[in-house]
């Protein structure tokens, strides 16, 4: 299934992209959609999102729709779903 | 009344407005589920803005403008070029010259009305909670996250709403946080992000839109009308000028406000 994935902030400035289409196995799950995009993004997945512990970074926000998820991976996506990755700021 | 149930701010023993003040504000007054009323409440009200940089100038110049009694201004430092493309209260004349003293002057300038506590220091563990005690509203605009958590703690131990403005190159958040109602900064985030830089891409054009919806946020927590952005995220990307409205959970867990407003 393809998932949409944004990225933000930060995030977006290290990949260089605003946005892609991600081919994910069916009724994949939030963490496992997260691991396949740290394999093809290694360093700015970990460094920003999803540590190689598959622990989440303390400042990110994830969005699956425009419903924001908390700490809770666990969640099936389903096919067309847009998910979110937010990077807090601070800018004044 | 704001959607987002809240104790009020403001109180209902206010005050009269004078001739010109009636004057100055009559066109807002016009606003229906504003009106004189929703003014009384802004001249009966204090807010807190922190830093008065990109964000901060432009918020304390908007409150300035719809007639909000008093500004609390904390800020340190003194007037840089680098301030000068987006800091829309420092002047080139006061290069080198104390920040928060350029504000006072300018908003004064604007609006004699107004009472000003203009004090030169950012918010720091020995100050906050004074800062935010001597005010109805926060409205943060600090670029370091430490800054911005403790004023988040102070505001869940105080119970006072806070509006939380931020931006990063074409980019923009904004929330308010009701404590106990929507999730505080520490539900999202409770440590602050190892990357993150004091100094960041900006345009003065992105922290001034960023300033006036924080402002129209504040104005709208004070006059208790509309709907504030009370659990959601605003976000927006003028580069390709996407703008969403996320909702956003509380930490069941969170440390500093489940406890305290379960
Ligand atoms: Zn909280």
């Amino acid at each position: 299934m393809i998932i949409r994935i944004h990225y933000t902030t930060q995030l977006r400035m290290a990949l260089g992209i605003d946005s892609e289409d991600f081919e994910a196995p069916r009724d994949s799950t939030l963490l496992e959609l997260l691991q396949r995009l740290r394999q093809q993004h290694p360093e700015a997945l970990e460094k920003y999102v999803l540590n190689a512990r598959d622990e989440l970074q303390p400042s990110v926000l994830l969005c699956v729709g425009d419903r924001h998820v908390g700490n809770d991976l666990s969640g099936p996506l389903q096919e067309g779903e847009e998910v979110t990755i937010l990077s807090v700021i601070s800018g004044g | 009344m704001v959607k987002n149930k809240h104790p009020d701010p403001i109180g209902s023993d206010l005050p009269e407005l004078d001739h010109q003040e009636r004057a100055t504000y009559q066109w807002q007054i016009w606003v229906p589920d504003f009106g004189e009323v929703g003014q009384q409440r802004l001249k009966n009200a204090s807010v807190l803005v922190t830093r008065c940089g990109g964000l901060g100038s432009v918020v304390a110049y908007e409150l300035a403008a719809a007639g909000v009694g008093k500004l609390v201004l904390a800020h340190a430092g003194r007037i840089k070029y680098s301030d000068l493309n987006r800091q829309l209260l420092m002047t080139h004349a006061g290069l080198g010259k104390s920040r928060v003293e350029s504000a006072r002057r300018r908003l004064l300038e604007f609006n004699p009305r107004l009472q000003i506590e203009a004090i030169a220091e950012n918010v720091t563990e020995r100050n906050a909670e004074a800062l935010v005690s001597k005010v109805d509203v926060v409205i943060d605009c600090a670029p370091l996250f430490e800054e911005r958590l403790l004023l988040n703690r102070e505001v869940v131990a105080q119970q006072k709403p806070m509006v939380d403005c931020a931006m990063y190159e074409l980019e923009a958040h904004l929330t308010t946080i009701l404590p106990g109602v929507s999730p505080c900064l520490n539900c999202l985030y409770p440590e602050p992000p190892k990357p993150w830089r004091r100094e960041f891409p900006v345009f003065g054009a992105v922290s001034g839109m960023v300033g006036c919806l924080g402002a129209m946020e504040a104005i709208k927590i004070i006059a208790q009308f509309g709907e504030t952005l009370a659990g959601k995220l605003f976000t927006c990307n003028l580069r390709d000028m996407t703008f969403r409205t996320l909702s956003i959970q509380r930490n069941p867990h969170c440390s500093l406000c489940a406890s305290s407003h379960p």
